[in-house]
C-alpha cells in the first residue's frame, strides 16, 4: 500500500492542510491508486479524465513508492476537456511529474492547447527546464526557468501567473528565475482548451512531437496566487502530500457519579484531562 | 475518579452488500453477473440516529473469466439525511445504475472509496485493502461500478457469489 492512496485521504474539509485547499479548482491524483480508465478529479468540481490511447493495467504504475500514471511520449494522455472552471484568470498549477528524459524539446504535461496547437497555455518540460507557453491566434508568449533545474527524477515544479504579468515558477520548492524564450504580438488572454495531462491536446495526440513522456504523480490547480511559503510546504510535503488526512483531536466526557472527568485525546494518545 | 489510560478502536456489527440471501448479507445489492461496464446501486441502510464517525470498507469481487491484472472494480458510497434526498440519481433500492454520458451521473457520487486492482485469477474472490470513511448522514447506499474487463462470477446459484461491499464500524473506546 502506499501513501496516500484511496484507503485513507482527505479533501477540502478533512485535509490535514486545509490552507492548500483554499481555491482548488481540480487536482488529479494518479497517485491515490489505479481507477481504470478514468483519472479521478478529487476536487469539489468532478472534472473527472479519460485515459486515452492507454492501457489501464500497464499505465498504472508504482514509481517512487506512489501510484502515477505512465505516459509514453507518443499518444497517450488524459482527456479532462473544457470547463470554465479550468480556465482561472489567476493561474496556478503544481506537477509532480518524472521525466523519462530531459533531452530538449517542448514535451507538454499539463496543457490546455486548441486543436491547431496554437491557442492555450502549456506547461512543458524542455530540455531541463520548465516551460510555459501561452498563444493566441497572432500572438505567442513563453517563458522558462532558466537554468537546469532538474533530472529525470521525480520532480515539483509550481506555475503562478496573474494573467498579466511575468509568471513565476519553482522547482523542487526553490523558485527560478525566469527568462523570455519567445514573444510575438501582445500577451494574449488566457483562452479556454480542452484541458489534457500528458500531452499536447487534439493536435499533439495525432504527433509525439509534444507529448510527455514519463509518470505524473499529481496535478493541482487553484483559481488564486499561491504563496512562496506555500510552494515549500507543499514540495516538503511530497507528492500528494496535501491529501494528508487531518487526524481529528477529540474530548471526551466521562460520567462518574457526580463528577465530570474530561480528557483530551489527539492521534489515540491521552495529552490531558481533568475533573470538575 | 482515575483518568481513562487509553483510546482504543472497536468494531461494530457490520453492514454487508450482496446477493439477497447470500451468507452473511444484511443489504441487498445484486452483484451476480454484473456486465463489464455495467454498474449497481445497493438499497438503502440506516446507520441509526447514533452512527459511527468512520467506517472501514473493504470490497470484493468474485470474479468468473479471469480479469487481465490491474483492470479495476470501483465501489462508491453516497448519504442521505432522510432516506429520500440521494445524491448521484441513486433511489436507495437495489437495481441497475445509469453511468450517464461520460460518467455524468457517477461524477455526483464524488471519488471511489475504494477501487479493487484484480489479479489474473478466474473463479476467485478479490479482497481490496480496506478504506476509511466517514458518512455524510444516517443513510447509506452503495454502487458498484464493474470496469474489470470481465463479468464477476456468474453463479448457478446467484446467492452463492462472493462479492460483497462490507462497512464495519470503526468506533474509540475508552479504557480505564
Amino acid at each position: 500500500m502506499t501513501k496516500p492512496s484511496f484507503a485513507d485521504y482527505g479533501t477540502h474539509d478533512e485535509s490535514a492542510h486545509p490552507n492548500l485547499w483554499d481555491g482548488v479548482v481540480g487536482y488529479w491524483s494518479p497517485c491515490l491508486g489505479p481507477t481504470g480508465t478514468r483519472l479521478h478529479d478529487v476536487s469539489r468540481y468532478n472534472n473527472w479524465g479519460t485515459l486515452t490511447n492507454m492501457d489501464p493495467p500497464t499505465d498504472w504504475v508504482i514509481n517512487d513508492g506512489q501510484y502515477a500514471l505512465d505516459f509514453d511520449g507518443n499518444n497517450d494522455g488524459v482527456l479532462i476537456g473544457t470547463n470554465e472552471r479550468l480556465n482561472p484568470t489567476n493561474y496556478n498549477v503544481a506537477l509532480w511529474f518524472t521525466p523519462t528524459v530531459v533531452t530538449a524539446g517542448q514535451k507538454s504535461i499539463f496543457a490546455q492547447i486548441d486543436a491547431t496547437g496554437n491557442v492555450g497555455k502549456a506547461i512543458r518540460r524542455n530540455g531541463a527546464k520548465l516551460e510555459f507557453t501561452v498563444a493566441a491566434s497572432g500572438s505567442i508568449y513563453r517563458v522558462w526557468t532558466s537554468d537546469s533545474t532538474y533530472t529525470a527524477t521525480l520532480t515539483h515544479g509550481v506555475i503562478s501567473w496573474d494573467g498579466t504579468g511575468t509568471p513565476q515558477m519553482w522547482i523542487n520548492g526553490v523558485q527560478s528565475t525566469v527568462t523570455l524564450a519567445a514573444t510575438s504580438g501582445t500577451l494574449p488572454a488566457p483562452a479556454a482548451q480542452p484541458l489534457y495531462i500528458g500531452c499536447d491536446g487534439a493536435f499533439g495526440q495525432t504527433s509525439s512531437l509534444y507529448n510527455f513522456a514519463g509518470t505524473v504523480h499529481s496535478a493541482v490547480m487553484w483559481s488564486r496566487a499561491i504563496t512562496s511559503t506555500e510552494v515549500g510546504q507543499l514540495y516538503l510535503l511530497g507528492a500528494g502530500g496535501m491529501l494528508e488526512r487531518r487526524r481529528r483531536r477529540r474530548v471526551y466526557s466521562v460520567q462518574a457519579d457526580a463528577v465530570k472527568s474530561y480528557l483530551f485525546a489527539n492521534r489515540g494518545q491521552v495529552i490531558g484531562g481533568g475533573t470538575l | 475518579m482515575a483518568l481513562p489510560d487509553y483510546i482504543e478502536v472497536t468494531q461494530g456489527t457490520a453492514i454487508i452488500w450482496g446477493e439477497s440471501g447470500a451468507s452473511g448479507v444484511t443489504a441487498v445489492c445484486s452483484l451476480d453477473a454484473l456486465a463489464n461496464g455495467a454498474a449497481r446501486q445497493g438499497a438503502s441502510v440506516d446507520l441509526g440516529t447514533n452512527f459511527a464517525d468512520e467506517y472501514l470498507v473493504y470490497f470484493s469481487v468474485e470474479t468468473g473469466t479471469a480479469p487481465t491484472a490491474g483492470t479495476t472494480a470501483e465501489a462508491y458510497l453516497v448519504s442521505s439525511y432522510d432516506n429520500t434526498l440521494w445524491p448521484a440519481k441513486v433511489t436507495g433500492s437495489d437495481g441497475a445504475y445509469t453511468l450517464g454520458t461520460s460518467d455524468a451521473n457517477l461524477r455526483q457520487a464524488g471519488p471511489p472509496v475504494v477501487s479493487l486492482v484484480a489479479t489474473n485469477d478466474g473463479n476467485t474472490v478479490l479482497t481490496q485493502a480496506p478504506a476509511i470513511w466517514r458518512p455524510r448522514g444516517r443513510y447509506v447506499a452503495c454502487i458498484i461500478d464493474n470496469n474489470l474487463g470481465q463479468a464477476f462470477r456468474d453463479e448457478t446459484t446467484a446467492t452463492d457469489n462472493g462479492s460483497r461491499l462490507i462497512l464495519v464500524p470503526r468506533r474509540t473506546v475508552i479504557n480505564d
